[in-house]
């Protein structure tokens, strides 16, 4: 086999891998229960799903100007997933989105006022 | 100077590392049946030996990166992360795992290490009354 077949073979794996990741994690948001697992599982997605995705077709098309374009977007995917998820966690607890009742340590807690309002 | 490049390697290495692995876990734990989860999420105050912003901002952003752990605010003023994570079995746990990723960055971030020392006690917070300004 010549090696662009490999590299096309392999990057294939690579954009199946994240379509399957992105697929997970999709189920997660409807099965877990709160705000906050709910991003964390998110993150999957986010990270490793658009990651490998990007890389799988940085391995069928490979040049040097699509290696910096695709280091450039992994990068700031993954710092503006970051950002968006606390913007979202610490929004959702200003706003009373209380933790699931499964959720057994909270030391966020003392620096709510009295909840009044309910969720 | 060759040491901290080695220091900045190593992190990359590391965190890649635990990236993967965190993945894997929180994947598993979406595809395991209603009955039989591990999850045990807690919100713990992570005391943090980050000064400069541009330090807590990488901290922050790392920890909610990692599939499973989650940044929900930070107080600088305190000294400390407030970290959401999905897999807690104590306090401890979650408090090492922190503090070694933020020892990790922070020798990666700094020439040189120099103060890595966190806040012991946890400091006294009260919410701010209906009429305080803005949080």
């Amino acid at each position: 086999m010549e090696p662009d077949h490999i590299a096309d073979i392999f990057g294939l794996v690579f954009i199946f891998v994240g379509i399957a990741t992105i697929v997970i994690s999709a189920i997660g948001l409807f099965k877990l229960p709160d705000l906050y697992l709910r991003a964390s599982a998110v993150g999957t997605s986010a990270g490793l799903g658009v990651a490998s995705i990007v890389f799988g077709a940085l391995l069928m098309d490979f040049s040097g100007l699509n290696l910096v374009k695709a280091i450039i977007a992994i990068v700031a995917q993954l710092l503006t997933s970051a950002v968006g998820s606390m913007a979202i966690a610490r929004a959702g607890y200003l706003n009373n989105a209380l933790p699931a009742p499964i959720t057994h340590i909270d030391e966020l807690a003392m620096t709510r006022r009295e909840v009044s309002g309910g969720r | 100077m060759m040491s901290w490049s080695f220091r900045i390697i190593g992190f990359l290495f590391w965190y890649a590392k635990e990236f993967i692995i965190s993945n894997y876990t929180v994947t598993a734990e979406v595809l395991r049946l209603r009955g039989r989860s591990k999850m045990r999420p807690a919100i713990i105050a992570v005391p943090a030996a980050s000064r400069s912003d541009s330090e807590w901002t990488m901290i922050s952003s790392l920890i909610t990166l990692t599939p499973g752990t989650l940044t929900i605010t930070i107080s600088k003023e305190h000294g400390i992360l407030y970290v959401h994570g999905m897999f807690v079995e104590s306090r401890e746990q979650l408090v090492a795992e922190i503090q070694e990723m933020e020892d990790r960055l922070l020798r990666a971030m700094r020439r040189v290490p120099g103060d890595l020392s966190r806040p012991t006690q946890l400091p006294v917070v009260r919410p701010l009354d209906e009429a305080g300004e803005s949080r």
